[in-house]
């Protein structure tokens, strides 16, 4: 009933907006990130400031905190480096894109894991000298290019297994990727080698174009998923789904909002491609698009906290408690 | 193995019974029967070469060293200690995910135990919220200690001791593979704060931190 009741007086308040253009930059990293992966997500570095023993933001509202989990991977292969290295990344890149697939879950308790790459995106265009914060990691040659990688272990859902990080300089862009858990240290290397350099290549060439709307994009946060696995942890999406965008702003912090937008392949309007989680009640907004604004509560946790972390395992990113 | 050793050594304790039972239709965790303190705590020596009985309840004496155990002393009154663990879930290299899972303890001297309840399944399909039990300060999941873990409040009483018995009767009674688990409820947390309420603990969930499906 509480949720009910949530959703009921979320539905007629409205987000404040901070609209903005994404940077030339910014827009090629989300193409690239387009190409390649299921799930692509922006956020400005500023969101990603949290306490790494806490995970909690002195600048943020800490009902908001689902929001962090496609990017919270990134954080804990840094933290690999040192803390020090957390914190040089945050100072030089402005905002970071994320892209992430072939997702898979814990086991027990914990979150998903998948595929993903990060691109941080440099304000001023520049190459950081960030050499000395990475000292830590080996150095390997893939394609010619000079790349750092290091191992993390991934805790308790996936027990005596660890992540091999790949990181890169690519002009203006940080390109850090990873893999899936793995059994043996070396596994899957070639793939993984060769994935990253073409990643690297194509932030190099620049030639992707971000097909994205603007009412996505111009956001501080957002998250979009063109579906192809249907199989997430905590159930199953509905057939008829095709694409998942989420945006938010944090002008105000008070007043912050979450918007969650469907797609589905009815366009006639027939059928909602609601997702597993019906509890969010969408509104058809207009064709073929159905979608639901939560505002997040400012102090205690409450259910507008539970329903944006629906929101978010529907890109991929479940935890299991 | 682990069961049968602490069958076991509880019983050569002499002032406990737990008592496995075949595995119910809807619990596929073995029973737990604890007989918790309710007044007494029994001594384990005693002369005479026979059962002797601590507070209604029998417990047997060794005729050959002696050990057993005889009626205590008034000044002996038990008292259990029943408290409220939540700790964060972290993700690789131990960040926190913002989430938090709440497992109940009690303590009963000599024994001790963990109890908690979690996804019957691995992904894509979690199945069903199944609850654990473990003797000792550590739950199924090795991040579930008391020593790592933050206490959300706690009792020590003699009336602890009744609280106790409830959680494992709540554990006992719980039907496994029955209710279908969800990530944001019911999950651990649900079945955290039904127990809490089953026993009569009155508890209000940890207000700094997420503890999705509390309550539910």
């Amino acid at each position: 009933m509480l949720k009910r009741i949530a959703v009921m007086s979320c539905i007629v308040l409205a987000s404040v907006g901070r609209a903005q253009q994404l940077t030339p930059q910014a827009r090629l990293a989300a193409a690239t990130m387009m190409a390649q992966f299921e799930t692509v997500g922006y956020v400005t570095t500023d969101f990603l400031d949290v306490d790494l023993n806490t995970g909690v933001s002195p600048r943020y509202l800490a009902t908001a905190l689902p929001l962090r989990w496609p990017f919270l991977v990134l954080l804990g292969g840094l933290k690999g480096l040192g803390p020090d290295t957390v914190a040089a990344v945050e100072r030089n890149y402005s905002a970071f894109v994320a892209g992430a697939n072939n997702f898979t879950g814990p086991k027990g308790i914990g979150m998903a894991a998948a595929n993903q790459c990060y691109v941080g995106i440099s304000d001023n265009g520049g190459r950081p000298d960030l050499d000395v914060y990475f000292q830590k990691a080996a150095s390997e040659q893939v394609n010619g290019d000079q790349i750092r990688t290091w191992f993390v272990d991934e805790g308790e859902a996936y027990p005596n297994k660890r992540s091999k990080f790949y990181a890169s300089q690519v002009g203006a862009y940080l390109l850090v990727c990873h893999t899936l858990p793995l059994e043996k240290a070396h596994e899957s290397d070639v793939q993984n080698n060769t994935f990253f350099a073409n990643m690297a290549n194509s932030l190099k060439n620049g030639s992707a174009r971000l097909t994205l709307p603007d009412s996505i994009t111009a956001h501080p946060l957002w998250i979009y998923r063109t579906v192809v696995q249907r199989d997430l942890v905590g159930g199953t999406l509905p057939a008829n789904l095709k694409t998942l965008a989420l945006y938010t702003d944090f002008a105000d912090p008070d007043h912050a909002a979450v918007t969650f937008e469907a797609i589905g392949s009815d366009h006639a309007n027939e059928t909602a491609p609601v997702p597993r989680n019906d509890f969010l009640h969408m509104q058809i907004s207009e064709a073929g698009i159905w979608t639901k604004q939560v505002l997040l509560a400012k102090g205690r946790f409450t259910p507008s906290t539970d329903m944006v972390a629906e929101m978010v395992s529907d890109f991929g990113f479940g935890m299991v408690l | 193995m682990r069961t049968r050793l602490m069958l076991l050594s509880i019983a050569l304790l002499g002032s406990i019974y737990f008592t496995p039972s075949l595995p119910a239709q809807t619990h596929s965790q073995p029973s737990v029967t604890v007989n918790h303190s309710s007044g007494y705590k029994p001594l384990l020596l005693c002369s005479e070469e026979a059962d002797c009985f601590c507070d209604g309840e029998a417990y047997c004496c060794d005729p050959e060293t002696g050990e057993g155990c005889e009626m205590p002393p008034e000044s002996h009154v038990a008292t259990c200690d029943v408290t409220l663990y939540y700790r964060s879930v972290n993700i690789t290299n131990s960040i926190p995910s913002g989430g938090s899972h709440a497992f109940w303890y009690w303590e009963d001297s000599p024994l001790s135990a963990v109890l908690d309840a979690g996804p019957s399944g691995t992904f894509p399909n979690l199945g069903y919220l199944n609850d654990y039990f473990a003797f000792g300060h550590q739950g199924h999941l090795a991040p579930d200690s008391t020593a790592t873990a933050t206490s959300a409040g706690s009792i020590n009483s003699t009336a602890a001791c009744t609280m106790a018995g409830k959680l494992d009767a709540f554990y006992d009674t719980w039907p496994n593979n029955t209710t279908e688990y969800y990530v944001t409820g019911p999950n651990s947390n649900t079945w955290a704060s039904r127990a809490g309420a089953h026993a009569g603990i009155p508890t209000v969930p940890p207000l700094t931190v997420w503890v999705p499906g509390w309550g539910q």
